[in-house]
Parts: C-alpha cells; sequence; structure tokens
C-alpha cells in the first residue's frame, strides 16, 4: 500500500517497483489459467497498464496484488472469449522425458501439465479462488476482497476446485 | 489435524517451499493416499508456471508500462465519460421502448368498435371528421411500427416522454 501511496504521488520509481514484485507471479497466474505462454508478457504488461491508470480512482478494498490479479484474470477471459475458447497446453522442452531421470522428473511434468489442463475445465470463480490459494498462498481475507466474495464462498469454492482436480489427478 | 484428514489450510502451508510436516502428519501422509495427492497436487500448483515466465524480465514490463503510461492522455473518471453517458441513456430508450411494447396498451378502444361507430356516418359527414385530423399526423408513421435503427433523436424523445405517462 506504501508503493501505491508514492505512485499515486508522482513516484514512478514506485511503480518499478510494484512491476518487480508482482510481475512473475501474475505472469505465472495467468498461465495456471490457461494463457498462452507467448502471451503472457503482453497480458502481464497490460495488466499493469489498466491497473496504474484505474489507481487514481481506486478505493483500495482489496490489495493491490489481489486488484491486480482480478483485472489479469479479466483480460485473460477477454482474450479466450476472441480466440473462440481454445486453450492451447503446449508441449515444452521440459516435457520430454528426461532419461536421466525418466520416473520423477517426468511425474512432476505430467502432473503440471495436467493439473493446468484440469485448471481450464474449471468454472472460472473456482479456478481464480483455487490458483490464488495455492499457487499464490493468499489467505480467504485477501481473496474474498479480491474476488468481491465472502470468505466462506470462497471456501466453498476452494473446496470444489480441489475436489474436481484431485478426481482428475486420479 | 481432524481424525481422518490434515485439515486443507494445513496442506497449503505445507505445499509452501520450507514447510515441513510434524511426525504425527508425516505418519499420516504416508498412509493416506487422500492426503497425499492433494498436498501432492497443491505442491505441483505452487510449481506451476515457474518454466513459463523465465523469459519474463519484469523490469523490461515495468520500463513498457511506463512508457505507455507517459504517452496515454490522463485517465477520465467512469461518470464524466460522454460516450458512456449517451450509451446508458440509449440502451434505457431501448429498453423502456421495449418495455412499453410488450405491455398491454391501456385504455385501448378496439378496433372494431370504432369502425362501427364509423358507420353510421355518411361519405361528407366522413370527410369532415377526416378534416379534423392534422395533415401532419396522418404523414408520421407510429413509432412502434418502426425498426429502431430508424427511430431519429426526435423519435426517441418521444417514446421517452409516452414511458413517462405510463
Amino acid at each position: 500500500m506504501e508503493l501505491v501511496a508514492a505512485y499515486r504521488q508522482g513516484s514512478e520509481s514506485a511503480a518499478t517497483e510494484l512491476v518487480l514484485r508482482h510481475g512473475r507471479a501474475l505472469g505465472r497466474y495467468l498461465y495456471a489459467a490457461g494463457a498462452d505462454p507467448g502471451e503472457i508478457e503482453d497480458l502481464v504488461q497490460e495488466s499493469f497498464f489498466k491497473a496504474f491508470r484505474a489507481l487514481s480512482g481506486w478505493r483500495g478494498e482489496a490489495s493491490f496484488r489481489g486488484w491486480l490479479f482480478r483485472i489479469g484474470a479479466n483480460l485473460r477471459k477477454d482474450q479466450y472469449r476472441r480466440i473462440g475458447g481454445r486453450v492451447t497446453v503446449p508441449i515444452e522442452d521440459h516435457e520430454i522425458a528426461d532419461v536421466a531421470d525418466p520416473e520423477g522428473e517426468m511425474g512432476a511434468n505430467d502432473m503440471e501439465k495436467r493439473l493446468r489442463e484440469g485448471l481450464v475445465s474449471l468454472p472460472r470463480l473456482q479456478r481464480e479462488v483455487f490458483l490464488l490459494r495455492a499457487q499464490q498462498g493468499m489467505g480467504y481475507e485477501e481473496i474474498c476482497a479480491a474476488l468481491g466474495t465472502t470468505a466462506g464462498a470462497a471456501r466453498v469454492h476452494y473446496h470444489h476446485a480441489v475436489k474436481r482436480l484431485k478426481d482428475l489427478m486420479q | 489435524m481432524t481424525d481422518d484428514h490434515i485439515e486443507a489450510d494445513r496442506l497449503v502451508e505445507l505445499a509452501a517451499n520450507g514447510v515441513l510436516p510434524t511426525a504425527a502428519e508425516d505418519g499420516h501422509l504416508a498412509a493416506c493416499a487422500d492426503c497425499r495427492l492433494e498436498r501432492q497436487l497443491l505442491s505441483s500448483a505452487r510449481r506451476l508456471g515457474t518454466d513459463a515466465v523465465l523469459a519474463l524480465d519484469p523490469a523490461v514490463v515495468a520500463a513498457r508500462v511506463r512508457e505507455r503510461l507517459a504517452g496515454a492522455p490522463a485517465p477520465v473518471a467512469a461518470w464524466h465519460r460522454p460516450k458512456r453517458w449517451l450509451t446508458m441513456l440509449a440502451a434505457a430508450a431501448v429498453l423502456l421502448f421495449v418495455v412499453r411494447l410488450s405491455l398491454p396498451e391501456r385504455h385501448a378502444v378496439p378496433a372494431a368498435t370504432v369502425l362501427n361507430e364509423l358507420d353510421g356516418l355518411s361519405s361528407e359527414e366522413l370527410e369532415v371528421v377526416l378534416a379534423t385530423i392534422p395533415a401532419t399526423a396522418l404523414s408520421v408513421p407510429r413509432i412502434d411500427e418502426m425498426p429502431l435503427s430508424e427511430l431519429t433523436a426526435d423519435d426517441l424523445e418521444r417514446v421517452l416522454r409516452s414511458m413517462e405517462d405510463l
């Protein structure tokens, strides 16, 4: 919040610091939500641009991080609509079997690939709550402020998401 | 830990780097496939996307964002955007228009009744009645019979005024 206040008072270095602090985490969040890896940088840049532009009218009900991630998720949703609801899960270099460790490494990567596919298939709120909680480590108070829901509802969404993802992993 | 499983919030903690389970939790994880799967799922979620953002340089992103902010016009508060006002007004007018069309007209006189009353009039009398109707009224088509796209600003205003009488 201090950085946000500093930015509002005209500090450009505060803007840089906010991007350095949250940029990669936002990129990981967007990737997990199904964003194409080639478009993550543009989405992150656009999210910060929109956030900084709207910061003067922001009332601070949620944390800056939660608010920023919400903006990113909305941009991701718009992108998803533009491409007609298609999500590509690319075969990346690290997903090619490592002959030196065929069991461990491949198992973890396979799990991540299936997790991402599972996340994309979840209803939006379940996916967002799960990622904010499990990937970003946010507490329910921060999550519900960011998503405009209640802590109880967020817990229910999280519970359903975990159950469905576990079913997909088995 | 509950009687059956490790609590969900604790499993989230255990998925974070550097947090180790207690001996009791360790024993439970060894025996409980469900908790083990959930912990594995959460650990995967923690790592998810790490490789995908390796190429992302936040310093470069920050520089680009600052550049764009410097070149962008000052943001205007949402309520002060004239286009938004006009869009909202037009949307409200269309909505009211549609609602009006869907409501049964009050005090409407059945067409047959009107015709019955006119039946008793002679041609000359009908001419007199016709002369009492202003020429402009005869030349203007009914608004509710026109496509929305053909309504002018004046037409929309008439529609809005008629809504006030509802």
